[in-house]
């Protein structure tokens, strides 16, 4: 300050107060920037709120509240002053650990911030003086009304502020004041009075006080979605701090809703979207048994304007279209088990000038792909079908030709008519970078011919970089080798499950393919492997030869042991898991092999051997196997293999003889997946398995125990 | 292992390992970006973290310390709240004060692990509660007037049937 002490006792206090506006009048001419005056002192926080609230730590034990008064009153009014107390004291005995100063006029909060140190000292303690979080801060309306409680005033009774107490006109006549039990409102005049008040024996914190906004929403982010709303009505600053909080959700899963005992009608769900539809950007309609009706669209397109990901699962609503007219950035878009969504529902939806990139219908009994013909769809580049029964492979194909910009094409478990169609659709997408043609697992149309234009057209795809064949019986290690040619770009290889039988004279897939794929596509960092019959140890050995593997998964073969895997592990230094899940040869060497590889590279490691012969070792012998080395994660537990699906596989309800001779066992195999097929295709809505790995996992673990797909729909 | 001197507000200086004090980002940053040499021992001043708080901090860091790097926070998931250790949950039997204070220091030292945990108990005491039940865990003032309220009341009826 600019007058010493013996100075100021003479002066009066006034007249100080004037000068120091006017010399503050001065200093702030002199500002540089609009938020850091003189000494870099911030006048305002981040965000623009002018600094009234100080936090006050390093006190002395057993300030007062008179005593820090005493301290701050020479920069100006005070408004209040708050002591936090512990119990952190001599036998707990409670002591102040920090205050709250708030300062009627930012400027002389300013002040005080920039006084000198030796001046807010107490009892020989240099206070520590800084800004509260903006989130403390009383905030200031839009016309200059100050509210001094953070975030709204908590009482409303107003009782304009004194005249007397030097506060600049432009924020005294509105302030409001009031008696609270956390920050008591001290005028000037009175605060001897103070001295012993009841604030200093009481603990009256609050978690909106102490907890800034960080803090607060990382709490809140835990708690769902109901509660919240319901909690709305514990005060006003709480409500606040509730609405803007759900203004930053950006994804919304109605199954996240489950655990409630209130239904998610539409009712509900538009008073949920009222609250955070206009920030949402993914919105999941999945829980189960849907209580929607057709007012859905309409609530969806009125109250999420800047919606971008769509899921809609198990809905009966057949018009769409509300959503055209609302969400107009909507480029994602997914149909589950929407069973009345036809043709004429998605017609409007994809057409020239719409936004959606990103297309999925899944487990649907009426869409034939007509909808797509003519739609010159530009931006789509994503298209997905996933069981759908009356997918025309033909009508598809003409229609391939509007979307000129597809990268991703997924035609998983549709009619088996499809498979003959499907060459010509690739020949029309060269720049195809995802393709999934995945549960063809009907023998009909199983030939040499189609076969051969199925690897001619494999032949084009040059960009492909994630490619998923699992299931079907159509792959063979011709397909292989043209894929090991032509896909040298590619990064994921799913050929689980494909047409293997070990000693069956049709060629499948076996050593000889994964051999030619591991060669030639060396870019690969993802390689499944799982339920191949017919692959044994030499095949496995050749993934040595892909530096870049990340993931390797070989479940459920009995034709597997440890050595190839232990090579792999040596090799590849990228690895990051490998999934041996029901190998029943595989033992604990592998893991001694992880431990040995990651000496040479420190990358974190997760082996998962679940139903191996390792996890009969490990957990018998040494629980504690799992702590060998740091970067390594070995899950003995979880078997994620299907047991449905391993080559040696023997459906106990049509194995009526008991001669286990091969032929047998494959033509149980065929009758098998045919009689999946055709539940698939008389009952339509499946299994909800595509889409995210989460599903994949949670089916997983159905078949763990034993269940089929077959049996998940008529669950 | 080489230790780091941590200071806490109140000048108490605490030795801690130095893969330790890496569980937070902060001093792992700070590390980084000083190059901070092995050989030397430096003292990092915590302004913001008191030696009480600060002790409960490393108490958690050294039981966590071979914990694996936890999983980037993924908003398409629905963030669990009963996954707490017992561990975790007997160190967090504490005032709610010190709670708090776990939460903050937590947040400035940038340790993802003891700040999930901590939110999670206080989530928990969210969870599930009535609007009184809140009021009076959290010591919060209910400001709204009869009318006030019952409008909020009014609004929210749907979900307020348990």
């Amino acid at each position: 300050m600019f007058f010493d002490d013996e100075d100021e006792r003479f002066m009066n206090p006034e007249i100080l107060h004037v000068v120091h506006r006017e010399l503050y009048a001065i200093t702030s001419n002199l500002e540089i920037s609009p938020y850091y005056g003189l000494r870099n002192v911030p006048t305002h926080t981040e965000d623009g709120i002018p600094i009234r609230k100080l936090y006050v730590s390093n006190l002395p034990p057993k300030t007062t509240r008179a005593e820090l008064f005493n301290v701050f009153a020479q920069y100006g009014f005070i408004k209040s002053c708050w002591l936090r107390m512990g119990d952190k004291g001599p036998n707990k005995t409670p002591t102040p650990t920090y205050a709250f100063v708030t300062f009627g006029n930012p400027a002389d909060a300013h002040k005080a911030l920039q006084a000198p140190n030796h001046e807010k000292m107490l009892r020989g303690r240099n206070l520590r003086i800084s800004p509260a979080d903006s989130w403390h801060q009383p905030a200031e309306d839009a016309d200059g009304r100050v509210r001094w409680k953070p975030r709204g005033q908590r009482h409303d009774g107003e009782i304009p502020l004194p005249a007397s107490n030097g506060i600049d006109p432009q924020d005294g006549p509105s302030a409001t004041s009031s008696s609270e039990n956390d920050e008591v409102n001290v005028p000037e005049e009175n605060f001897v009075k103070v001295e012993g008040g009841s604030s200093e024996t009481e603990d009256p914190y609050n978690i909106l006080d102490i907890l800034n906004r960080d803090c607060m929403t990382h709490i809140l982010s835990f708690i769902p979605i109901k509660d919240l709303i319901r909690s709305e009505r514990v005060s006003k600053s709480w409500q606040n701090m509730i609405q803007e909080y759900l203004q930053s959700i950006r994804t919304f899963k109605t199954s996240w809703w489950v655990h409630e005992q209130s239904r998610l009608t539409t009712a509900v769900l538009r008073r949920v979207l009222q609250r955070l539809g206009s920030s949402l950007l993914r919105l999941h309609i999945d829980h189960q048994l849907s209580a929607l009706n057709d007012r859905t669209a309409h609530t969806i397109g009125k109250f999420c304007p800047n919606l971008e990901e769509l899921k809609v699962v198990g809905m009966y609503t057949k018009n769409w279209n509300p959503l055209l007219y609302g969400c107009k950035q909507l480029k994602n878009l997914a149909f589950v088990s929407c069973n009345k969504l036809t043709d004429s529902s998605l017609v409007h939806l994809v057409k020239n000038d719409s936004c959606i990139e990103v297309l999925t219908v899944a487990n649907n009994t009426h869409v034939t792909g007509l909808f797509l013909t003519g739609s010159n769809t530009t931006k789509l580049h994503s298209l997905s079908f996933y069981n759908c029964y009356s997918l025309q492979g033909t009508v598809l194909c003409a229609a391939i030709d509007t979307i000129p910009n597809l990268t991703t094409l997924k035609l998983d478990v549709c009619p088996v008519a499809m498979w003959k169609i499907i060459p010509m659709i690739l020949n029309k997408v060269p720049n195809l970078e995802e393709l999934s043609l995945s549960e063809y697992t009907s023998h009909d149309g199983l030939s040499a011919q189609n076969s051969d234009a199925f690897c001619e057209s494999l032949g084009q795809l040059k960009e492909l970089k994630v490619l998923n064949l699992s299931r079907n019986i159509h792959i063979n290690n011709a397909v292989l080798k043209k894929i090991s040619q032509t896909c040298t770009k590619l990064e994921s290889l799913n050929i689980s499950s494909c047409n293997s039988i070990r000693n069956f004279s049709s060629p499948g897939v076996g050593d000889e393919g994964v051999r030619a794929v591991c060669g030639g596509c060396c870019m690969l960092q993802t390689l499944d492997l799982s339920y191949l019959g017919a692959l044994t140890d030499a095949g496995l050995r050749a993934a040595a030869r892909l530096p870049r593997l990340r993931r390797l998964v070989a479940r459920g073969s009995d034709a597997l042991s440890s050595a190839p895997l232990a090579h792999v592990l040596r090799a590849c230094h990228q690895l990051e898991e490998v999934d041996a899940c029901g190998c029943d040869n595989v033992c604990s060497n592998v893991v001694e092999a992880a431990v040995e590889a990651l000496e040479a590279r420190p990358r974190a490691l997760r082996l998962r051997l679940g139903g191996t012969a390792a996890a009969c070792d490990c957990s018998e012998d040494e629980p504690q196997e799992n702590q060998k080395h740091k970067l390594l994660t070995v899950n003995i537990e979880e078997d994620l293999s299907n047991p449905n699906l391993r080559p040696d596989f023997v459906d106990q309800m049509f194995d009526y003889s008991s001669e286990d001779s091969l032929d047998d066992l494959y033509d149980h195999d065929l009758y098998d997946h045919d009689l999946y097929e055709d539940f698939d295709d008389f009952l339509g809505p499946a299994d909800e398995l595509l889409l995210d790995h989460d599903d994949d996992d949670e089916l997983n673990g159905l078949y763990a125990y034993g269940i089929h797909a077959a049996d998940i729909i008529l669950l | 292992m080489p230790n780091i001197k941590l200071q806490s507000s109140d000048n108490e200086v605490f030795a801690v390992d130095i893969e330790i004090a890496k569980c937070s980002v902060t001093i792992k940053t700070m590390l980084e970006d000083l190059g901070v040499d092995d050989e030397e021992e430096e003292v990092v001043p915590l302004p913001n973290v008191n030696s009480a708080i600060l002790k409960k901090v490393i108490q958690w860091a050294t039981y966590h310390k071979d914990d694996p790097p936890l999983p980037e926070d993924d908003e398409n998931k629905e963030k669990r709240t009963d996954d707490i250790s017992s561990w975790d949950a007997d160190f967090l039997k504490v005032d709610q004060g010190t709670l708090f204070e776990l939460i903050l220091a937590a947040n400035y030292l940038d340790i993802k692990g003891l700040l999930d945990v901590t939110c999670k108990t206080v989530a928990n005491m969210i969870k599930g509660k009535t609007p009184d039940e809140i009021r009076k865990t959290f010591n919060i003032k209910n400001d709204f007037t009869a009318a006030e309220e019952d409008q909020v009341r009014k609004e929210n009826e749907w979900c307020e049937e348990k």
